[in-house]
């Protein structure tokens, strides 16, 4: 499948973050919006009510971009650990893994677009170690999974 | 201004006092609201860009987070080649935007949490091969796995708050905003 190239969808991304701090002086962070959408499901008034729609045109733009591409399609499959597991096995593995990246974002205060993009673009040193230290840690343990597993991961 | 006529009963306020916040949330979520359809918009062309790019497949961030391919850190590359210069040039400029006055960018101090917050998302993301917004995009491309993916997401950050709110209450004091 033909994909945009790098040097197209970084600068595109990259205007998201402008976009939004130059037309709301807001930060873009695409956890903050997940939790955003729990704060309105439990009624709090003090509410972000933008992030919460952001929430929603997020999951309202994947589904085009993938009803564009022919999609979507029905499928239980999820790479190596499809292959390597039951599917049981595979989804208690993948809400384990959901679980520490929620529990591990509202306590690093963003991801990979909170801190990841937004606040290294601001050049803001807090976001700079949390993206070297997620970073770092994610291909340490993707690379240790991959020699553990005899490559089926 | 319109003038009451003493006796007359009041136009009377639409809302019990007990319903009155949540009457103000739904007025707050309205899309008449420019803040909100800035913020659906922003969020539309994100999700295009996370299918489109190709990011919002884990096989394709797997074999980045193998060093088996570039792009990824070559996408980051160009994320700051962009959005640096631009909100440096914004500060510079004291900037004042149309809905959120004049632009103050946002700076943390290093903190614990961001190394012990960042370790634990590092972990998920190695597992999982996506993170918060391409797990939602794989979730809506029909890969029911990345349902599971997704409501971790939602189970984690709740999960974190409320920890955070009873320690807080233990302690006296916000545990994620001690340095």
């Amino acid at each position: 499948m033909v994909h945009l190239p790098w040097y197209v969808a970084g600068p595109l991304f990259g205007l998201t973050v402008v976009a939004l701090y130059a037309l709301a002086n807001d930060t873009l962070g695409v956890s903050g919006t997940y939790f955003q959408l729990t704060q309105w499901l439990r009624r709090r008034p003090e509410t972000d009510t933008w992030r919460v729609w952001f929430w929603l045109g997020l999951a309202g733009g994947t589904l085009l971009a993938v009803t564009l591409r022919g999609g979507p399609a029905l499928s239980l499959e999820y790479g190596g650990l499809t292959l390597a597991f039951p599917v049981g096995i595979a989804t208690a593995v993948l809400f384990g893994a959901g679980l520490l990246m929620g529990y591990g974002a509202r306590w690093a205060g963003g991801c990979t677009s909170g801190h990841g993009m937004t606040g290294v673009a601001s050049r803001s040193p807090g976001s700079l170690v949390a993206t070297a230290t997620f970073f770092g840690t994610a291909v340490v343990v993707t690379l240790a999974l991959h020699r553990l597993s005899g490559g089926a991961l | 201004m319109t003038a009451i006529a003493p006796g007359a009963v009041a136009p009377s306020s639409p809302i019990p006092a007990e319903n009155a916040p949540t009457d103000s949330l739904a007025r707050q979520m309205s899309l008449l609201r420019p803040i909100n359809q800035l913020g659906l918009g922003v969020g539309l062309v994100f999700g295009l860009l996370l299918v489109l790019s190709g990011f919002a497949d884990p096989a394709v961030v797997h074999k980045m987070l193998l060093l088996q391919e570039p792009d990824l850190y070559l996408m980051f590359a160009a994320v700051m080649a962009t959005a640096v210069p631009l909100l440096w040039l914004l500060e510079r400029r004291r900037w004042r935007t149309p809905l959120g006055g004049p632009i103050e960018i946002e700076r943390q101090p290093v903190q614990r949490r961001h190394i012990l917050g960042a370790l634990t998302f590092g972990t998920g993301w190695a597992i999982a091969g996506t993170c918060p917004g391409p797990a939602l995009a794989n979730t809506m491309g029909g890969h029911i796995l990345g349902g599971a993916v997704v409501a971790g997401l939602f189970c984690g950050l709740l999960l974190r708050e409320w920890v955070k709110v009873r320690t807080a209450a233990h302690i006296g004091r916000s545990l994620d905003t001690r340095p």
